[in-house]
């Protein structure tokens, strides 16, 4: 067998569907592993056993090989190629991988560009592909508007020519109007009318940063625009486009001559992330490759369209199935969050609801097409964290959720083992 | 997945706790229709009292509540008194018909309410919960507490069953103790809802097997007399500090051991607690109507009272050490026309300092216990009793011929004060002529005096007197036992008759009912005087005063004191005595193989259900292998000890044992698709080959010791999650 194209393979399992994952991992133990297979040889039990599961790998693999490396192969592990997205329509699209490689190499860019913040790309590549918006908290300077701009970067609009621009930022102030971030109709004095001038709202990535430094009035424009998909200037409504994505920031200690969200308004965003400051040798690889990042950033990587990201959103919500169970479980937490006495106001029923393509799409980002108690584990705290208002004296906001979460998540690694 | 459900099970439990602690205390008091529904009324109130009081936010005010159920209770008893008070009832019904519904009714409106009352406060205000569990530990307390104060028959109703089945109920009331403590904690630990209950209630169980063990060998604790004129005590401690208590409670500390000390106040608590019983072999009805158990005598006046004798040739009738061989007394009377041999056989509920014997002894002989659960110590006596009447010991010389002076000083000595002698003297002047010189003559005439004057009460004003007998018989004449005793004796001396005062026991002898058996309770301790006469030895001169300000004293549980002097009876060497071991040990292994073979069965069907997990991958359709192979798996891996964490997700575990079984992470991959719904799942086949693989891992990476002991624990699969 063709030891490099298995390599290429087991490098990104994750990409794999359940068949080919199951027979590298029989095959693995054989070829990385030569001295158990010697002793298999002299091993007077099992031997013959695992000989005919080896054969029936190398068998399986054959056939295998040949699905992988025709739809996978080019999108993940090819060279890169210059301009546009690589992901070639295959002769039997399996939606689901195409949706996995569009988030892959989303991810490898964004990688590329951002270090030491694996986590956080994920959350936000989870969000992207599940319609929500993300609140990141951190300090000035930790790489949130580079996020933010590689995300865009990433993004080619291949819409035919409109108002949409693939990236905007908005630097909120306590002196900006509304107007500054919606758009505003101006008099055309040739056409006689007015016409509309379109803001920064309109583009497919908006960072809007130090959000909680502008009037709630501009605060409340914007969140119209993020829950509506629209603008409405002079009883006029503009829709935004369709994949509108929402990266807000603020910073959590200068609280001076801020307006805080409330709680309500947070229930827009689908994640708050806390930002920590990364650890030392990304940071020293952020000084090392500072430059490189910058040049390799146009043409290295493959970019994919607007459309691809729809359609992954739409592949993923067709094909990662949420079991009944998980659902129960989501809602078990949520009933336990309600039910603390630790907690003056619980998780709302929209948020569950704003969960489940999350969940979906981390499930997808992680290979799988069905969502499991890991995807609860990781994302519900953070769904959950921003929504929640503690008792007066309570701070342990990590202790609530962590109580919350035990049972339920437990019982559902349980229930697997359950007749159904 | 589970739901939130209410916790049934503590609610039951407590439920069914207060019901018993119901019928307990119900039970002495109503016919078995009453007990019922009692029993029926506090699981109504219990249940009910849990399903209102866990909604916090019910309307219902915990004052309004309790007001309620009182209101309930007292139209329900007034209902049941209608129904059993009414003609037109008992001619509806009949008779026994409406008592017996009167009975239920009352009953079931009584716990029900109470029940309901305590469970409400409880669930409102846990600190309450407190009451509740007094409540129930009071309800068995009161069942049981007849049993206290060495009343080893009580209550009959579990007594006279145990008895009559060989058992001695002690065992019964220690395992009803035992139970109660394990009810009351379980129904303390059910308001917490923990996983650590089954500990708490091991160590429970424990404790109380502890408590069971330590009973066992050091028997129980033995009901002490109050007032037992310091006749009882540790007999070792007597000799180790000869100068120290004398071992009853409430003797001063300067108090020359086993004297007796004059106090105002003589505490009388405890007075019905069986301190001994004693056997008689051969039937004896003493001249006086009373038997005297001598224990110790003071004969030696120290300038203001008498105590014990420091010299070796005085009193010598007494025995000063439990013998360890049989032992004959010294200075014993012999067996005459006055009197007869009379053996007895003594068995001490509470450790004496001394022995005591009827009076006088002769021979003393320890033998072997009888019974040690309720016996301290054992004992023979061969006494020789008085039979003649007291007329005919009429015309004795007082003293006795052989004695020296010394022996004469030292039993007629007495306080120099005058009024004694001129109390005594004056006494001998209605005297006939031809006794006036007659030793007994003239003490039974200093006795009646004293009867007729004095008055007996435990509480006196004479202790702080320098001569507290004088303050007693120039005063006011009242005393107890012990002023009497001494007044007496000192008159006697004063009249130059030889006398002492001992100190015991004295029993009447209409307390024996007719039988054998002879119960010496602490009440009956007693000091009187006593008197030799030539020829005859010493003659108990005792005193009854016909005035008391005490209440007279309860007549002994017969009942009791028969079954004491059975099991005093069974004498050592008995075949029943030979039984009784055997038969303990023969329980003790018929217990032991029942725990055994309870163990065999567990382990049996730990070993099937363990092997049925392991091999359910070969029978089970390819749609559950999936799921059988996976939990096969699980159960090896538990085995060699690798287990899923609680809390953890199975994807992290499958990552924590990838260095063990590399093919476990794309199991439980396979695993978890299937259970949630992928659509790309592997078929039943593959899985089990990939189950396979996994088993192969294990094999080559774990050493073959460590792979055994999984193979042997019989409950590895209860640790696979």
């Amino acid at each position: 067998m063709d030891r490099t194209d298995t390599d290429v393979i087991v490098a990104s399992p994750d990409f794999l569907d359940g068949e080919e994952t199951a027979e590298i991992a029989v095959e693995e133990l054989v070829q990385k592993d030569p001295e158990t297979a010697a002793e298999h040889d002299s091993a007077e039990l099992g031997s013959a056993e695992l000989e005919s599961a080896e054969l029936e790998s190398a068998e399986l693999e054959s056939t295998a090989e040949l699905e992988s490396t025709a739809e996978l192969a080019p999108s993940i592990a090819t060279e890169p190629s210059v301009g546009l997205p690589a992901v070639d329509p295959s002769p039997e699209p399996d939606p689901l991988a195409e949706a996995m490689a569009v988030m892959e190499s989303l991810r490898a860019r964004i990688r590329s560009q951002v270090i030491g913040r694996d986590g956080v790309i994920d959350l936000v590549l989870v969000a992207l592909l599940s319609d929500g918006h993300v609140l990141l908290e951190d300090f000035p300077g930790s790489g949130k508007t580079t996020l933010a701009k590689a995300l865009g970067a990433s993004i080619v609009d291949d819409l035919a020519d409109d108002e949409i621009a693939s990236f905007r930022r908005i630097q909120f102030t306590p002196d900006l109007l509304p107007s500054d971030v919606t758009g505003v109709s101006v008099f055309d004095p040739v056409s006689n009318s007015f016409h509309f001038r379109h803001g920064p709202i309109f583009a497919h990535i908006v960072l809007a940063d130090e959000i909680n430094r502008t009037s709630p009035k501009v605060q409340s424009a914007m969140l119209e625009a993020m829950a509506e998909k629209q603008v409405t200037v002079d009883n006029q409504t503009y829709p935004l486009d369709e994949l509108f994505f929402v990266i807000a920031t603020q910073n959590p200690l200068d609280m001076a001559g801020t307006y805080p969200l409330p709680v309500a308004q947070l229930d827009r965003f689908l994640f708050k992330i806390r930002m920590v400051h990364i650890d030392r040798s990304s940071e020293l690889e952020v000084l090392n490759t500072h430059r490189q990042r910058r040049d390799i950033m146009r043409h290295d990587l493959p970019r994919v369209t607007r459309t691809q990201v729809l359609a992954a959103r739409q592949a993923i919500d067709d094909g990662v199935a949420i079991d009944d169970m998980v659902k129960e479980c989501l809602v078990d937490i949520a009933q336990n969050i309600r039910n603390d006495e630790r907690v003056l106001l619980g998780s709302s029923t929209r948020s569950l609801v704003l969960m489940l393509p999350a969940l979906q799409a981390l499930a997808a980002l992680r290979g799988r097409d069905y969502v499991a108690s890991e995807d609860i584990q990781l994302l519900a705290p953070r769904v959950f964290e921003h929504r929640i208002d503690l008792a007066p004296g309570v701070t342990e906001l990590d202790r609530v959720l962590e109580d919350a979460m035990a049972k339920p998540v437990e019982s559902l690694a349980r229930s697997t083992l359950r007749r159904r | 997945m589970k739901r939130q459900r209410d916790p049934w099970l503590p609610s039951l439990l407590r439920a069914l706790v207060l019901a018993l602690a119901a019928a307990i205390l119900c039970w002495r008091l109503t016919v078995p229709i009453g007990v019922a529904m009692a029993i029926a009324g506090a699981l109504v109130g219990a249940i009910t009292a849990d399903r209102l009081g866990r909604d916090r936010g019910s309307p219902l005010r915990l004052g309004t509540v309790l007001l309620l159920s009182l209101v309930i209770a007292a139209i329900g008893a007034w209902a049941a008194r209608v129904v059993v008070g009414s003609s037109a009832a008992a001619s509806l019904l009949g008779p026994m018909a409406a008592l017996h519904t009167s009975e239920a009714m009352l009953w079931f409106f009584l716990t029900g309410p109470l029940v309901f009352a305590l469970r409400f406060t409880a669930q409102r205000r846990p600190l309450w919960a407190v009451a509740e569990v007094l409540a129930v530990a009071l309800a068995i307390a009161v069942g049981f507490s007849a049993h206290r104060d060495g009343m080893v028959h009580r209550p009959l109703a579990i007594g006279d069953w145990a008895w009559s089945q060989g058992i001695d109920p002690v065992v019964i009331f220690l395992g009803l103790g035992g139970l109660a403590v394990f009810l009351l904690a379980g129904m303390l630990l059910s308001e917490e809802r923990r996983r650590r209950i089954p500990l708490h209630m091991s160590a429970l169980f424990a404790l109380a097997l502890a408590l069971l063990l330590f009973v066992r060998v050091n028997g129980l604790p033995k009901p002490q007399g109050a007032g037992d004129l310091g006749l009882t005590g540790d007999p070792e401690a007597e000799e180790n500090e000869p100068g120290g208590e004398g071992g009853g409670q409430g003797q001063d500390q300067s108090d020359q051991l086993g004297d007796i000390e004059f106090k105002d106040e003589y505490n009388s608590g405890g007075d019905q607690a069986p301190v001994a019983v004693v056997v008689l072999h051969d039937d004896y009805a003493p001249p006086t109507g009373v038997y005297y158990f001598r224990q110790s005598v003071f004969s030696q006046f120290n300038g203001r009272r008498l105590v014990q004798a420091l010299r070796d040739d005085v009193d010598r009738d007494v025995v000063k050490h439990f013998p360890f061989q049989p032992l004959d007394v010294p200075g014993a009377p012999a067996v005459s026309e006055r009197r007869m041999a009379l053996r007895t056989s003594m068995g001490l509920v509470v450790d004496h300092v001394r022995p005591f014997a009827l009076d006088s002894p002769a021979k003393i002989q320890p033998v072997r216990n009888p019974n040690p659960l309720h016996f301290q110590r054992a004992f023979e006596v061969r006494s020789h009793v008085q039979i003649q009447p007291y007329e005919e010991l009429l015309g004795q010389l007082p003293g006795s011929a052989d004695w020296p002076s010394d022996q004469w000083q030292h039993y007629t000595e007495s306080p120099t004060d005058p009024r004694y002698k001129e109390v005594a003297e004056g006494l001998l002047d209605g005297l006939r002529p031809e006794y006036q010189d007659d030793p007994l003559a003239q003490a039974l005439t200093v006795k009646n005096y004293l009867d007729v004057n004095g008055i007996y009460s435990r509480k006196s004003q004479h202790a702080d007197s320098p001569d507290p007998a004088a303050s007693f018989l120039f005063g006011d004449l009242t005393g107890y036992c012990v002023h009497f005793a001494h007044a007496a004796a000192y008159l006697y001396r004063s009249l130059d008759i030889p006398s002492r005062v001992a100190v015991g026991y004295a029993v009447e002898e209409g307390a024996r009912g007719g039988g054998s058996a002879i119960m010496i309770r602490s009440g009956d301790a007693h000091a009187w005087p006593e008197i030799y006469l030539e020829d005859v030895g010493w003659v108990v001169v005792d005193l009854a005063p016909q005035t008391t300000l005490d209440e007279p004293a309860q007549a002994p549980d017969s009942e009791l004191q028969r079954m004491l002097g059975e099991m005093m009876r069974q004498q050592p060497g008995d075949e029943t005595m030979l039984d009784d071991e055997l038969r303990n040990k023969i329980n003790l292994a018929a217990i032991a193989k029942g725990l055994a073979v309870v163990l065999a069965v567990l382990l049996v069907v730990a070993y099937v259900i363990k092997i049925y997990r392991l091999l359910s991958p070969r029978f089970a359709g390819s749609a559950e292998q999936y799921r059988v192979a996976y939990r096969a798996t699980l159960d090896r891996l538990a085995g060699i000890g690798l287990r899923r964490r609680y809390g953890e997700s199975r994807e992290r575990f499958a990552d924590r044992t990838e260095q063990m079984a590399p093919s476990f992470v794309g199991l439980t991959r396979e695993h978890l698709g299937s259970a949630l719904g992928s659509q790309r799942a592997l078929d039943g086949d593959s899985v089990r080959r990939l189950a396979a693989a996994v088993d192969h891992e294990i094999q080559h990476r774990i050493p073959r010791w460590r792979r055994l002991l999984g193979a042997i624990n019989p409950v590895s699969w209860l640790l696979a999650r």
